[in-house]
């Protein structure tokens, strides 16, 4: 109920901000829109890897260095480790915040986040991240604050991503048998980081 | 008649060493080398050097879980779960709770490793020397009882195991660690190098060393040099550190003399009263569950601590109802670990053109200065080390909490600023209270009784936890350090798998269980060698003392073997 509601007004502030050419191609996406009707998932399953492919490549893009965490399939990575390496109590927060995600999407774009483009894909995260922060300060002091949905989405992108063969050995460096230890070396910020 | 007469022949060795680990390894390759015909019974199975090391040279993004323990064996093995070098990679080296229960009166974490090599294949490898600081501190303070050895009684076995197990190290002339066989030493960073300074320009007693450790710098008894990968707990490809596997195990072998049983789990020590000594080991074979008996002149008992104890309280017989050498009943009793409850970092503002290559498998010690020298302490006995780090990890910490996208993709390939970090590492007294017994109705697939564990930290161990974190931090502080933090290190006593005591040495029957060679009170051919034997732990790492005292107590054995003693 409160769902559609928040559709029409979206499409009601997109209209009203439209002119001309620029309303006819928003208005399209609308159209499409219509049928994406975002479902509520109980768990995550292989259909959500697109999603989570490009929440991580928002997280980690590519560029020209190396390329970005989709090229290193965050998304089968962050779906393994919901499966396996997560507590029940975190696995239930991750789902009901890409639900949350989701009906953002739609909110904001009458879109699945998988369609919106690249640039607002980052708006979106950029919001949420800033709720995670804002909700960490509010609990500030107190023992053992549950993770914000962001923080699991944020730290898998990051160490599924710094652990694939792309990050180590693209965007980072890494020395698999480094031979000795060199303890002192300059370092300019044009510079790699070691991957380990 | 005959068919038994042939078979206690076949059973019967010089000598019978009861576990492969770092003791173990040692007290094997120190009979074999000297003709006994050693038998050691391992209850694990085979961990074959090199051979059976199979993610040694996995990268990261080999291992399914990119080194993760999955959540269900995490809720099933909570205890093996907390140790730091418990990953994807080494799990197989570890016991899993679930397999080898035990009962905890407190919370006890109980680490182990079940297979040829024990735990010497995941050891921390730092080996500081004790002094007499440490040796003779219970009898200054009047705690528990004196160890009837010092400093002098052990430098040479020191100086014996480190020739063979390979120690890089620098020569600090610091008396609480007295100088030892060196390798050269591994290399301080920038931060390090700065910090060791700044230290020396603020206090007189504060001296930052890089840690003395069994990882060899150069190439040492056809094994290493170390790669500088920092993957040790995987087993070394290159016998890059020392772990029975890699050193002891096959000196002993190379000998003729050995003979190694897997899959043997020691039930008890078979006594003699009418000789006044041990005749055998009765031992269950794993696989088949047959029990068989194995017979020697000498045993050497490195079961690793709390099983080497619960083996002597399982030998009862009419001499020894309460357990073998128990007429002190301090058997089982004076339960010690180490207490590593205090982490903090702090940033240094600087050297941001600065960093370094290869991974280090050491850090830097700063060794004790609480209750030393000039230093008294009001509110605790004995004292601490400390174990650090220079490092530079990738990212700004305010960017990469804040950022997401390109932003975010450029702090974590770029450097952040350098962070030192100090952990506690301090010294817990022996209280007779903390202890293990037997269960009384409870008794694992091999027929032995569970082990029950009541042992906690207590009041000293307390206040000089807030004394590490205090003093940590002060440090830091007057170093100029930045955003400096306590991160709240809380684990469990035993975690730091530091497990000592419970079968100590001294100089008195009616207060020990183990006389200065690391004799059985009562049955002098029983040697027990390993952490069981502590009478106190002093504030560095066990292992180095465990080796010493082993290789030490061998050489007693084979002489009192030679003058017909034992």
């Amino acid at each position: 109920m409160t769902f559609s509601f928040m559709k029409r007004k979206t499409f009601i502030k997109q209209v009203g901000y439209g002119t001309g050419a620029a309303v006819l191609l928003p208005s399209i996406g609308l159209v499409q829109s219509c049928s994406y009707d975002p479902q509520i998932r109980r768990t995550l399953s292989e259909a959500d890897i697109p999603l989570l492919d490009e929440i991580g490549e928002t997280i980690i893009p590519a560029t020209a260095d190396a390329p970005g965490a989709k090229a290193t399939k965050i998304g089968e990575y962050m779906l393994l480790m919901y499966k396996d390496c997560m507590e029940e109590e975190d696995q239930g927060i991750l789902v009901s915040g890409i639900n949350t995600l989701d009906s953002k999407a739609a909110m904001d774009y009458s879109e699945s986040f998988v369609t919106i483009n690249p640039t607002n894909r980052k708006v979106l995260l950029e919001t949420v991240q800033e709720e995670a922060i804002a909700y960490h300060l509010e609990h500030e002091g107190e023992e053992k604050v549950p993770p914000h949905y962001f923080d699991i989405l944020k730290g898998l992108t990051l160490n599924g991503y710094f652990t694939s063969e792309i990050g180590m050995t693209e965007a980072r460096a890494y020395l698999p048998l480094p031979g000795q230890y060199v303890e002192c070396m300059p370092y300019s910020k044009s510079d790699k980081v070691w991957a380990l | 008649m005959n068919l038994n007469l042939k078979a206690k022949e076949a059973n019967t060795y010089d000598a019978i060493v009861i576990g492969s680990g770092i003791s173990g390894g040692w007290a094997a390759k120190e009979l074999c080398e000297n003709g006994l015909k050693t038998l050691v019974l391992e209850r694990g199975r085979m961990v074959e050097h090199i051979k059976d090391y199979p993610t040694a040279h996995k990268h990261p993004w080999e291992l399914k879980h990119r080194g993760a323990i999955p959540q269900k064996v995490k809720e099933e093995n909570p205890v093996v779960s907390r140790c730091y070098a418990f990953n994807e990679a080494t799990e197989h080296f570890f016991v899993k709770d679930k397999e080898h229960p035990y009962e905890q009166k407190k919370p006890f974490d109980w680490i182990r490793g079940y297979q040829v090599g024990g735990k010497s294949l995941l050891w921390a490898r730092w080996t500081q020397r004790w002094s007499d600081l440490d040796f003779e501190a219970n009898a200054k303070e009047g705690i528990a009882i004196d160890w009837p050895i010092r400093y002098k009684d052990i430098a040479p076995w020191y100086s014996h195991v480190e020739r063979f197990a390979g120690i890089s190290g620098n020569r600090d002339r610091l008396s609480q660690i007295p100088d030892g066989e060196f390798l050269k030493p591994m290399k301080m960073n920038c931060l390090e190098k700065h910090v060791k300074q700044s230290l020396r320009e603020l206090y007189d007693d504060r001296h930052l060393v890089i840690s003395r450790t069994a990882n060899i710098t150069e190439r040492h008894n056809n094994r290493g040099p170390c790669q500088y990968r920092s993957l040790c707990e995987r087993g070394c490809p290159f016998g890059g550190y020392f772990s029975s596997n890699s050193a002891t195990l096959p000196a002993a072998e190379a000998t003729g003399n050995f003979t190694i049983r897997p899959f043997s789990v020691a039930q008890s020590i078979i006594y003699d009263r009418s000789l006044g000594k041990a005749t055998g080991v009765r031992v269950m074979d794993t696989n088949t569950k047959e029990v068989f008996e194995f017979y020697a002149k000498i045993i050497f008992v490195n079961a690793a601590t709390l099983n080497s104890t619960l083996l002597l309280l399982n030998s009862t017989s009419n001499r020894f109802p309460n357990g073998l050498g128990n007429d002190s009943s301090e058997l089982g009793h004076n339960l010690m670990d180490h207490n590593y409850n205090c982490k903090v970092e702090g940033e240094f503002e600087g050297m941001e053109d600065q960093y370094y290559s290869g991974r280090r498998p050491t850090g830097t010690y700063l060794p004790r200065f609480r209750n030393f020298g000039e230093d008294k302490q009001p509110h605790f006995l004995r004292g601490y080390a400390y174990g650090c780090g220079g490092f530079r990890p990738a990212g700004v910490k305010n960017v990469t909490e804040t950022s997401i996208g390109l932003e975010l993709k450029k702090d974590q390939t770029q450097l952040g600023p350098w962070t030192f970090g100090l952990g506690g590492m301090g010294e817990c007294l022996p209280y007779h209270d903390n202890k293990v017994t037997l269960s009384k109705e409870q008794t694992d697939d091999w027929g032995m009784p569970l082990l029950e564990i009541d042992a906690e930290y207590k009041e000293n161990e307390k206040v000089m936890t807030q004394d590490m974190i205090d003093t940590a931090m002060e440090m830091l502080d007057r170093m100029k350090f930045k955003n400096i933090v306590d991160k709240k290190e809380m684990r469990n006593i035993g975690l730091n798998i530091h497990e000592m005591g419970t079968a100590r040495m001294g100089h008195d029957p009616k207060t020990s269980v183990l006389n200065k060679h690391n004799q059985v009170w009562g049955a002098e051919n029983v040697f027990v060698t390993d952490g069981a034997c502590m009478t106190s732990s002093a504030c560095q790492n066990p292992s180095l003392t465990y080796m010493a005292l082993t290789a030490r107590a061998a050489d007693y054995a084979i002489s009192e073997l030679k003058k017909m003693n034992l």
